[in-house]
């Protein structure tokens, strides 16, 4: 039998890389008490004190869920719609041409001036919606397209001599050789919704949400909030994201049995 | 029709004319074997009879409306999938069938559950092998279908493509004689290309 042992050095694991958070929380404290300015800029002990004060509202998780669900509904409708176009730009070059210019608009503009054009034609409660939409979909579109580029001709050859055809098909050559862009494509995707949506909530201020109480803490000058709300999402980004790639990989799992 | 009748038959890939008017009859019904070195065409032949190429020219009678099975040169196989579940995708018997069929040629459970990319090379080809010959076809076209095979296997292997050509049309293409006499071929056409 042989073993591989793999080095300490190569082996980041948690501890390790909680330590190394350990290190700038304490870096910020320091820098902040050397500051001594709590109003411009908070000590860390101060951002756990405002969000756990703030967890105890109903309004910090009513702000949670609909910002979430927004910011969701977009990525899902981005992500679908990109799928859909990637799967047609690779069966007709048509479709792939005509794509490009747009997708590459999309990716060239910045985020901020599609919020204030967006803004003019959707009502702000549905804006990050929109937003999360335009800025997911040339990611999984390019993502999906690279992955059906790159699939193996020869099996394809072999689906065709058997017939393999319709839900089989997707099932047993397209899905499992698309995972690996799937899932990186999701990754990219879910963490920049969250950034989007959430940029758009605090321009166009739809009621009831992150983005909005947001803006509020900036405006009130409560910057401890401030923090504890950059934090949550922070969280709620990270969370989805994670829940996403565990679903993902199920998913890989029992494609691969 | 009693026969596959190949008459003239010319292709060119990119600069090389890999078939210079070929032709042979093949008897429908039965296990013929097609010998030749390596890279004089065989593959191509087998690739045109299974409507994967066109030809450039010539002329082939009595392929019209038959199924088409096919054991490829290389394995093809699913590499994420087990072997199982590439055998399940051709032949839609459900995975335990699958399991019990790749038992029959040396493949236990753990084999068969196993990703096609962890196999080794000779459980691929028999899993290869074993998708081409349960596959329901009118014409079963084996593309060097013991390439990889130890002795035991090859002819575990033979045994079931000698079955197969009890009822159904096999052309089994190899350069080696001793898959020719393994197999008992009563029609052996060499060839070299024209």
């Amino acid at each position: 039998m042989i073993s591989i042992m793999m080095p300490m050095h190569n082996q980041p694991n948690r501890i390790k890389k909680l330590l190394y958070c350990m290190v700038w929380l304490v870096i910020w404290q320091l820098f902040a008490m050397v500051l001594n300015q709590q109003l411009l800029f908070p000590t860390p002990v101060k951002v756990v004190q405002s969000f756990f004060s703030l967890a105890f509202t109903a309004a910090f998780w009513q702000a949670g869920i609909n910002t979430a669900l927004h910011i969701l509904t977009g990525f899902i409708l981005g992500f679908a719609a990109g799928a859909a176009m990637a799967a047609a730009g690779s069966r007709w070059k048509l479709v792939r041409h005509l794509a490009d210019p747009p997708m590459t608009a999309i990716r060239a503009v910045p985020v901020a001036s599609f919020i204030i054009l967006v803004l003019l034609w959707v009502p702000s409660r549905n804006l990050s919606v929109a937003i999360s939409f335009l800025m997911v979909l040339p990611v999984s579109y390019t993502q999906l397209l690279q992955g059906l580029d790159s699939m193996d001709p020869k099996l394809a050859e072999m689906g065709d001599l058997f017939r393999v055809k319709g839900f089989r098909r997707l099932r047993y050559l397209t899905l499992p050789q698309l995972m690996p862009w799937l899932l990186s494509g999701c990754e990219n995707a879910i963490g920049l919704a969250w950034k989007s949506g959430v940029a758009a909530e605090v321009i166009g201020l739809p009621g009831g949400t992150i983005g909005e109480l947001l803006y509020q803490a900036k405006l009130y000058l409560q910057t401890g909030e401030l923090f504890a709300w950059t934090v949550f999402i922070v969280l709620l980004s990270a969370g989805f994201e994670k829940l996403l790639k565990k679903a993902l990989l199920i998913l890989e799992r029992r494609l691969c049995r | 029709m009693s026969e596959l009748s190949i008459s003239g038959l010319y292709k060119r890939l990119g600069d090389r004319q890999v078939l210079s008017g070929f032709s042979a009859r093949l008897p429908m019904g039965e296990l013929s074997v097609l010998m030749g070195p390596s890279g004089c065409g065989k593959t191509t032949l087998l690739r045109i009879l299974a409507k994967l190429e066109q030809p450039d020219a010539g002329q082939i009678n009595g392929l019209d409306g038959l199924a088409v099975s096919m054991a490829f040169q290389e394995d093809r196989l699913c590499p994420c999938l087990s072997a199982a579940a590439n055998l399940d995708m051709v032949l839609c018997q459900g995975r335990a069938q699958a399991v019990r069929q790749l038992e029959k040629i040396g493949l236990d459970a753990i084999a068969a559950n196993t990703p096609a990319c962890q196999l080794s090379g000779g459980q691929a080809r028999r899993v290869s092998l074993l998708r081409a010959l349960l596959y329901p076809a009118d014409l079963y076209l084996l593309d060097e279908p013991f390439r990889g095979l130890d002795e035991e296997s090859r002819r575990l292997c033979a045994q079931k493509i000698s079955e197969l050509g009890f009822s159904k049309t096999l052309l089994v293409v190899t350069h080696r004689q001793e898959d020719a006499a393994l197999l008992k071929a009563k029609t052996v056409v060499t060839f070299s290309g024209s």
